[in-house]
């Protein structure tokens, strides 16, 4: 009964090596990490999201859902979570340190972009149900209305538990669906179908009472006279149209036609024969005289006027010196 | 005539039969009864006395049991693994659920696969190894020697394999776990087109520490399951020529209906209370 000790001890060292190394990749002292716990509240359901479920910030994993908490006053859940701060590096950090984001930097960091609009949605994990928690900016979500305000510690706590700093929601992706098609649905139900189809009835019923039977038959019949009438007409068109009346009035048509021609032949002749051009540069003279003759007559005008101008002036000033006219104009007034 | 007389009819037959299967039955429980007490007692003596428990034998079985055992055990989970790994890569290909293979062979070989397949080949070379020495010993008369020199048989004879499988099964338990991944990862790398590091994240956030207690803590529970019911065989082994391969071969069929048993219920016991 021989112990090869030796390899009993390789073993037994190698295995423990191993559980240790398993465990400390598993996470087993993550429990050591700095940490900061947020809270939100979802009024919409949380199927699929579970304590352990994987929280987010832009695809990113920082922490997981460590509580799913029933709200009966407000009928809202809350979800708490644990953020490992090791993830989010310090402002101060260089690129060769290591040191995480400390708890209260985060929670005023935090606050800031709340401000700016980042908010926590419930998102699906894949095809098999699963859910996790993403934090985000969502553009054109409105954010789940709750009395509190962001980072306040809100009503959804119980004793001990003022270390949870509350981030808004939004509603999911489905959940806005579902809003939206609950609205569209509420304004269709909002429709009265009921009265609509009782005012159609009733029009039918006026446009039967208008419609009646035997005025349908009468106009019927009418119409059908007309269409008769209509039929015969083209006949008789037909028949004259065949006959030989026509024949002559198209014959008168094609004789007026060739007296138009005759005497459009004869106006040309006549144009021909007149002296156009010769007409045309006499009265172009005729014209040009004409032009002188004003300018004459506006040049004869223009002197008229200025000796009634200087007759004027004359009889007024003989009107104020009447001894000018012996004297004539005295030397000053020359 | 003689034989004619020695028939029986049908019905008194059959009833012989039951009344003969619940006799043994009444007879198996009760000896597992009274071995489990006088085991427990041994126990508990060499709780109260370390110093009696017989540290070369102990050394010996933990050998047998434990470093002996790691080729085999790393072979059969690293194929286990390497098995349903391809299994699964294969549906969950068609779904474009690659991402998930890492978590699931991980949670499946660390809680549940590696326990078992650690058990089973424990089972087939421990347990039986178990019940032919002991049978063997209780063919040559040597267990009722020990009794009448006024010595406990079970004493010297189970509980240093007792301790030795309940330490040395866990070890190979973690074996197996990391075997199984592995076994995984190989497929998740050759056939998935997994990069490494993709693979052990993932296989990291899926498979929590606990995971690891869950396995080390079944098969501590199977190996004293399997080395109780390999030694109690041995003791309730005939005295002819074939007892000592009836008692491995019952040995062996019993240790793992009770094994998978208490792997029912320890599933339970771990998902209801820890996860």
């Amino acid at each position: 009964m021989e112990t090869n000790k030796f390899k009993l001890g390789l073993f037994v060292t190698c295995a423990v090596l191993l559980f240790v190394a398993a465990v400390t990749c598993m996470g087993l002292f993550d429990f050591l990490n700095a940490k900061a716990y947020l809270r939100t509240t979802v009024t919409e359901s949380v199927q699929g999201l579970n304590t352990g479920s994987q929280v987010k910030l832009r695809g990113v994993p920082i922490g997981k859902i460590t509580d799913i908490i029933i709200h009966m006053e407000s009928k809202n859940i809350c979800l708490e979570m644990e953020v490992d701060l090791q993830r989010f590096a310090s402002r101060s950090q260089s690129i060769f340190s290591n040191s995480a984001i400390s708890k209260e930097e985060f929670y005023q960091l935090l606050h800031k972009e709340i401000k700016s609009g980042l908010r926590c949605r419930i998102e699906p994990d894949g095809i098999t149900g699963m859910k996790y928690l993403e934090i985000d900016f969502f553009n054109n979500v409105k954010p789940v209305s709750r009395k509190e305000s962001p980072g306040k510690i809100n009503s959804c706590t119980t004793a001990n538990n003022s270390k949870y700093f509350f981030i808004p929601s939004t509603p999911s992706m489905l959940a806005s669906l579902r809003l939206t098609m609950t609205d569209i649905l509420a304004k269709i139900a909002m429709i009265d179908f009921d009265g609509i189809a009782r005012r159609s009835n009733l029009l039918l019923e006026n446009v039967n009472k208008i419609v009646q039977p035997q005025k349908v038959d009468k106009l019927i019949t009418q119409l059908d006279k007309c269409v008769e009438s209509i039929r015969k007409t083209s006949d008789t068109l037909t028949d004259v149209l065949d006959k030989k009346e026509i024949n002559d009035t198209l014959a008168d048509i094609k004789k007026a036609v060739n007296s138009i021609a005759v005497l459009s032949t004869d106006i040309r002749k006549n144009i021909n024969d007149s002296n156009i051009p010769g007409t045309v540069a006499g009265l172009r003279d005729l014209t040009d005289e004409i032009e002188d003759s004003s300018k004459n007559v506006n040049n004869t005008i223009g002197k008229l006027n200025d000796a009634i101008d200087a007759l004027t002036e004359l009889a007024q000033y003989l009107n104020d010196h009447p001894s000018a006219l012996i004297y004539g104009k005295t030397r000053d007034e020359k | 005539m003689a034989g004619e007389d020695q028939k029986k009819s049908f019905p008194e037959d059959f009833f012989i039969s039951v009344g003969g299967m619940f006799y043994t039955l009444k007879e198996e429980i009760f000896s597992c009864i009274v071995f489990a007490g006088r085991v427990s007692s041994a126990v508990l003596d060499a709780f109260r006395h370390p110093g009696k428990i017989r540290k070369r034998e102990l050394l010996y079985f933990m050998n047998l049991c434990g470093a002996d055992g790691v080729p085999i055990t790393f072979l059969i989970c690293f194929l286990t693994g390497f098995i349903l790994g391809y299994q699964c890569a294969v549906q969950m290909q068609k779904y474009g659920a690659d991402a998930f293979l890492a978590g699931l062979v991980g949670c499946a070989m660390v809680r549940e696969l590696s326990p078992l397949m650690v058990s089973i080949i424990a089972t087939g070379r421990t347990g039986s190894a178990f019940a032919a020495e002991i049978g063997s010993m209780k063919v040559s008369e040597e267990v009722d020697a020990l009794r009448t020199m006024g010595f406990m048989p079970e004493r010297f004879l189970v509980v240093p394999k007792l301790f030795a499988m309940a330490l040395m099964m866990p070890l190979l338990a973690i074996i197996g776990d990391i075997a199984g991944i592995l076994g995984g990862a190989v497929i998740g790398i050759t056939v998935l087109h997994q990069p490494l590091s993709a693979y052990y994240s993932q296989t990291v956030s899926w498979v929590r520490p606990g995971y690891f207690l869950e396995s080390i803590i079944k098969t501590a529970v199977f190996g004293i399951i399997i080395c109780f019911i390999g030694c109690w065989r041995g003791f309730r082994t005939g005295s002819d020529a074939l007892a000592v391969g009836r008692s491995t071969t019952s040995s062996v069929v019993l240790s793992i209906l009770f094994v998978i048993i208490a792997d029912t219920i320890l599933a339970h016991f771990f998902n209801n209370i820890f996860f």
